[in-house]
């Protein structure tokens, strides 16, 4: 008998919940049909292809920003530098254009001098930011071009692709878009966009003269201009520091047969262990894009 | 200048070069101004304070006996411990090193009564470290006073065992009632003013004699007045705290409670009472004060003040409970940034953007 | 005369006494000196010899540039050497000339002829003379004077302040100057007040250089065509600050993000006054200065007559070097307060160096940035009553829009929030930061419009 009381009341009371929920659905439902804010569901469907990362490398503020600047504006989809080609061509689908792929960039750093091979020329007590170091003479790092280390970059990435190695940021370039974010922070400007599929770099950055840079860092280019005379078109001398012209198309036979006497000269792929156990067991070209 | 002496270049002698030593650069610190810095840091200033708590601690003592030490040790211990295993767990430096929490310790273990049992106080040490600082982000972060709002969980949560009183050792007059617990004399008054008794005893000099010293009932820190002031006049003397806190709040006390007997006498004792009985005495040198949780600039100290000095009179003469201290700390506490932002100090030649505009200088932006 | 006393500001332990009072010294003949090119707020200014060339005491070695610029003279006689990078004062590396000292007497260039008679030449020739000597402020600044001394015309400037405060715990080279060279240092402010057009001159000395307000009240006795008043202040840094000092002697507050002429006056440092009285009387351009050489590590500090270029390291050999049983912590140029520290001695004296300061390791301050307390300290002391907690912790997290809108521009680096602050958090630098970025930005934006 009370079973059946209580078994009643619980029925009473779900029903009139249920009955109330029911009831403001209606007016939400209503609500929704009347007051609904008139929007192009087409940037919808454009910012959800767009990566999302609001790194803010297309110059807009935001991914939804931009989206609506595609549709309105007309801008050029190629402007968002983390997209993929997947991504654009539908895009392009929805707009009823065609977009023409874009040259993938990625960053780098032209640094080789971390807490092992950089001399310190003092103790620095202050805040561990690159930008706020550079004016105390780079956070004590003897040489003034290299890489202070503190990692403004790194925690600005929108993507996370920049570490900090033993005192030195390395970008990954697998996981980098090209968005240009770390370029513009750097207070050295020693980050640089080169082609995705670079293969090699001079890791330093430092026009001095050879003498000056090795009391400040074991790891800088000398200036030998080995690689020069090896390669006259894909390098560039510029007084104590030499720069790669074309990175893309340098391979690790034409750098064994430089022998970089520093090396400061080296493949990218060096700095990444870990892919060429990767590389032994995928297949070679299928690099899967992430879009991110 | 006049060069009217000749100028040579110094021959020094071997052995006078060899005297002169040069600075090593490899020491160098490489800092941004300034290179001097005065003053104590957080660390000192928190063992600082605990100093001028040792008065408090020792009439604890003096008048509750090893209770009062035993709470007390257990409150400061589990405040230590669980902030170390809060570091632990979240992976960062253990920050019990700076004494916060010792402090906090100490303060909720003042605020509640010698037969507390250990879990209430080890409950109420979790929610005050945990609950009340940690989960903002540890020290500085913190909008409420852990060790008030510790308190105020554990009246909540066990008010049973919260509210037994221990009647204190007799040490310079004859013990009042046989007995081993007795009621606060707040809420003593309460229930006399409600009953509508006479509250002449309340107002006596030996009473209040006895208030001052501290041998009543009540909890640890709150019972004697003379041991909060001897701590809270070296707190001012160290320039520890703001002194416009305490001084705001006794004074907003006694000028309300001086004009409810005005207006309507017998609802409530005299102003001596309310100064020397409750936690007003420890609430105002001592929680109020805390740096974290109170108004930066001094005219915010001032409104803060006299803002717990009004909730702490309505909750004693109207409100329910017989002790408000807590609770109005908790309240103004919640109202510290607005405070803070009413009360902002104008810079230096700063002037209404309305009355004129100054062309802004090369770099800065309009 | 109402001294008005200014909100905040704080009292370091003075330890003035290791230098004040000592006989001024001069350092003997280098035989190389670095002088910096550009040491002035400003573009560098041209280099207009070449190596090899033969230069007097005074020769012009580099031409005025453009815009914001002041000339450059040899501070010895000898040839001019390389053109060289060496560490600057501001921890980058600069670019300097050598100046290579022949064993001779040293000959004073006489190209710049003295004028006795300032009172009777029109100002425009006296203001070419101070650009001509390469004046500039020698309180640490480093604003040329000339301009100072120009304000545009529709700025109404009726009061001369000569800054005498010496508010820097340690420094005590205006006080010296103003000890043994009043006079000069005051004729250099009235021919300062006649360029100006104006003959009130207020000096601002702090009450703990009894010896040198006595001095320049005698001093000040019999200098025709101004009035000068001498006001003793109350000690407390920083005093010394131009919109502190204006406050402090006129009344005036200086709104935030204007000038000092836009309430009428216009600040020089006395070091400035005695290189402008040496420029016009005696014909000679700025090449030396007197600095104050101290600190506890320090074997014989005192205030010695430096020519700039002069390399660090030949200036504490002269001061005795650092004591045997000494560790210093940091080398700083300037006071300790708002002065740069080094960690190079091959750095050189340049015009603005008003102080060498050697700090023990044990007195050096420690920045742990530790959370904000909220004490008020800060609030309380700064003295253009910013609301320094609040800005400290917009600028950690990088929210510069809100740093900007609590007046982080009008900050004056003085550094007593960061000393007083029991978490040792670096203020200073935050604001710094703060500020070079809220500058990019509008720089940025700036671009963008056009």
């Amino acid at each position: 008998m009370v079973a059946a009381l209580i078994a009643a009341e619980l029925l009473m009371t779900g029903l009139i919940i249920g009955i109330i929920g029911l009831f403001l659905g209606c007016v939400i439902g209503i609500v929704v049909l009347f007051f609904s804010v008139k929007s192009d569901d087409r940037i919808e469907r454009i910012t959800e292809l767009l990566p999302g990362a609001n790194c803010g490398g297309c110059g807009y503020a935001g991914c939804g920003d931009f989206a609506r600047a595609i549709v309105e504006d007309g801008a050029d989809v190629t402007g968002c530098v983390a997209c993929n080609e997947a991504s654009a061509k539908e895009i392009g689908e929805i707009l009823g254009k065609e977009f023409a792929a874009r040259e993938k960039k990625v960053a780098v750093v032209y640094c080789s001098g971390d807490r092992d091979r950089a001399i310190h020329c003092a103790e620095y007590n202050g805040l561990s930011d690159c930008r706020a170091a550079a004016a105390y003479a780079g956070g004590g790092k003897g040489c003034r071009y290299g890489c202070v280390g503190m990692g403004t970059c790194a925690r600005n990435c929108p993507f996370g692709a920049i570490e900090i190695r033993n005192g030195l940021a390395i970008v990954h370039p697998d996981l980098c878009v090209g968005c240009g974010k770390c370029v513009e922070l750097c207070p050295r400007k020693l980050i640089h966009l080169v082609p995705a599929d670079s293969k090699a770099h001079i890791y330093c950055n430092s026009l001095e003269k050879t003498v000056v840079k090795r009391k400040v860092c074991k790891a800088g280019c000398i200036g030998c201009k080995k690689c020069v005379k090896a390669f006259p078109d894909l390098f560039n001398a510029a007084g104590g520091l030499v720069r790669v012209v074309e990175p893309e198309k340098l391979t690790g036979e034409d750098l064994e047969k430089i022998a970089c006497p520093v090396h400061v000269l080296h493949l990218v792929e060096e700095d990444f262990p870990a892919w060429q156990k990767r590389e032994k067991t995928q297949e070679p070209e299928a690099e899967k894009e992430k879009n991110i | 200048m006049t060069m009217s002496e000749e100028n040579t270049v110094p021959h020094a002698s071997a052995e006078e070069k060899q005297k002169v030593r040069l600075p090593e650069t490899k020491n160098l610190i490489l800092s941004p101004s300034p290179h001097i810095q005065v003053g104590p840091g957080s660390a000192k200033i928190m063992c600082q304070v605990i100093v001028c708590l040792i008065p408090a601690i020792i009439a604890a003592f003096v008048f509750f006996g090893l209770h009062a030490l035993r709470v007390l040790v257990i409150c400061t211990a589990s405040c230590a411990a669980f902030e170390y295993l809060w570091c632990l767990a979240v992976k960062r430096k253990s920050t019990v090193g700076d004494f916060s929490a010792v402090l906090t310790g100490l303060l909720l273990g003042l605020n509640i009564s010698s037969l507390t049992p250990a879990w209430v106080c080890i409950a109420g040490s979790f929610i005050a470290i945990i609950i009340a600082k940690q989960v903002y982000g540890g020290l500085g972060q913190n909008p409420f006073n852990p060790a008030a709002v510790g308190r105020i969980a554990m009246l909540m949560g066990a008010s049973g065992a919260m509210t037994q009183y221990a009647v204190p050792r007799s040490v310079f007059f004859a013990p009042v009632a046989d007995a081993l617990t007795s009621a606060t004399p707040l809420s003593m008054a309460e229930s006399a003013a409600g009953m509508g008794k006479s509250l002449e005893y309340f107002n006596s000099s030996g009473f209040l004699w006895r208030a001052f010293t501290g041998e009543i009932a009540g909890s640890l820190g709150e019972t004697s007045v003379l041991a909060v002031l001897i701590g809270g006049i070296g707190l001012m003397a160290l320039r520890l705290i703001r002194w416009q806190i305490p001084v705001s709040i006794l004074a907003t006390v006694a000028i309300f409670v001086s004009l409810v007997n005005h207006f309507s006498p017998g609802t409530t004792p005299g102003v001596l009472f309310h100064l020397f009985t409750g936690g007003l005495m420890l609430g105002a040198f001592f929680m109020a004060t805390d740096m974290v949780t109170s108004p930066v600039t001094v005219k915010g100290c001032i409104v803060f003040g006299v803002g717990i000095g009004l909730l702490v009179c309505v909750i004693r003469i109207y409100g329910s409970y017989p002790e408000g201290m807590s609770f109005a700390i908790v309240l103004m506490n919640a109202l510290v940034p607005l405070i803070d932002k009413f009360c902002y100090i104008k810079p230096f030649g700063h002037q209404n953007i309305k009355a004129g505009r100054i062309e802004p200088r090369r770099g800065e932006i309009k | 005369m109402k001294i008005y006393n200014f909100k905040g500001g704080f009292h370091p332990a003075d330890h003035k006494e290791l230098s004040a009072g000592k006989k001024e010294r001069e350092l003997p003949l280098l035989p190389k000196y670095t002088v910096i090119l550009r040491q002035n707020v400003g573009s560098a200014p041209e280099l207009c010899v070449k190596k090899g060339d033969i230069v007097k005491k005074g020769t012009l070695i580099a031409k005025e540039g453009a815009g914001l610029s002041v000339p450059l003279h040899s501070p010895v006689s000898g040839r001019v050497g390389d053109t060289v990078l060496v560490p600057g004062p501001n921890a980058g590396m600069v670019e300097a000339v050598e100046i290579l000292t022949d064993r001779e007497e040293q000959v004073w260039d006489t190209s710049l002829p003295p004028i006795p008679d300032w009172r009777d030449t029109p100002v425009k020739i006296l203001k070419q003379r101070i650009l001509d000597g390469g004046v500039t402020g020698m309180g640490g600044a480093a604003f040329p004077t000339h301009i100072k001394l120009s304000p545009p015309p529709e700025k109404i400037v009726d009061t001369l302040i000569l800054n005498g405060a010496e508010c820097e715990p340690y420094l005590t080279s205006d006080d010296t100057l103003m000890r043994n060279h009043a006079r000069a240092v005051l004729v250099g402010g009235a021919i300062c007040a006649k360029i100006l057009g104006i003959t009130e001159i207020y000096v601002g000395i702090e009450e703990n250089k009894p010896e040198a307000i006595q001095s320049v009240e005698q001093a000040s006795w019999g200098i025709p065509g101004v009035n000068i008043t001498v006001k003793a202040l109350p000690v407390k840094y920083p005093q010394g600050g131009e919109k502190q000092l204006i406050y402090a002697l006129t009344g005036r507050k200086v709104i935030v993000g204007a000038l000092p002429m836009d309430v009428g006056c216009v600040v020089i440092n006395v070091g400035s006054c005695y290189a402008i009285w040496d420029a016009v009387l005696n014909g000679h351009p700025l090449v030396e200065r007197i600095t104050t050489v101290t600190g506890t590590p320090v074997v014989d500090p005192g205030n010695y007559w430096i020519p700039i270029g002069a390399p660090l390291s030949a200036v504490l050999e002269n001061a005795g070097g650092v004591k045997a049983d000494s560790r210093t912590g940091k080398i700083i140029f300037g006071g300790p307060m708002m002065g740069f520290a080094q960690y190079s001695l091959d750095v050189p004296v340049s015009k603005n160096t008003s102080g060498i300061l050697l700090l023990e390791e044990s007195e050096v301050a420690q920045f742990t940035g530790g959370p904000c307390l909220s004490c008020g300290r800060c609030v309380e002391h700064c003295p253009m009553q910013l609301p320094v907690s609040t800005l400290s912790k917009a600028c950690k997290n990088e929210r510069y829009d809100i740093a900007l809108q609590k007046h982080v521009l009008a900050c004056l680096e003085c550094g007593v929030c960061s000393s007083v602050c029991p978490a040792r958090r670096p203020n200073v630098q935050h604001f710094r930061k703060a500020k070079t970025e809220l500058k990019e930005l509008s720089w940025k934006e700036k671009n963008k419009q056009k």
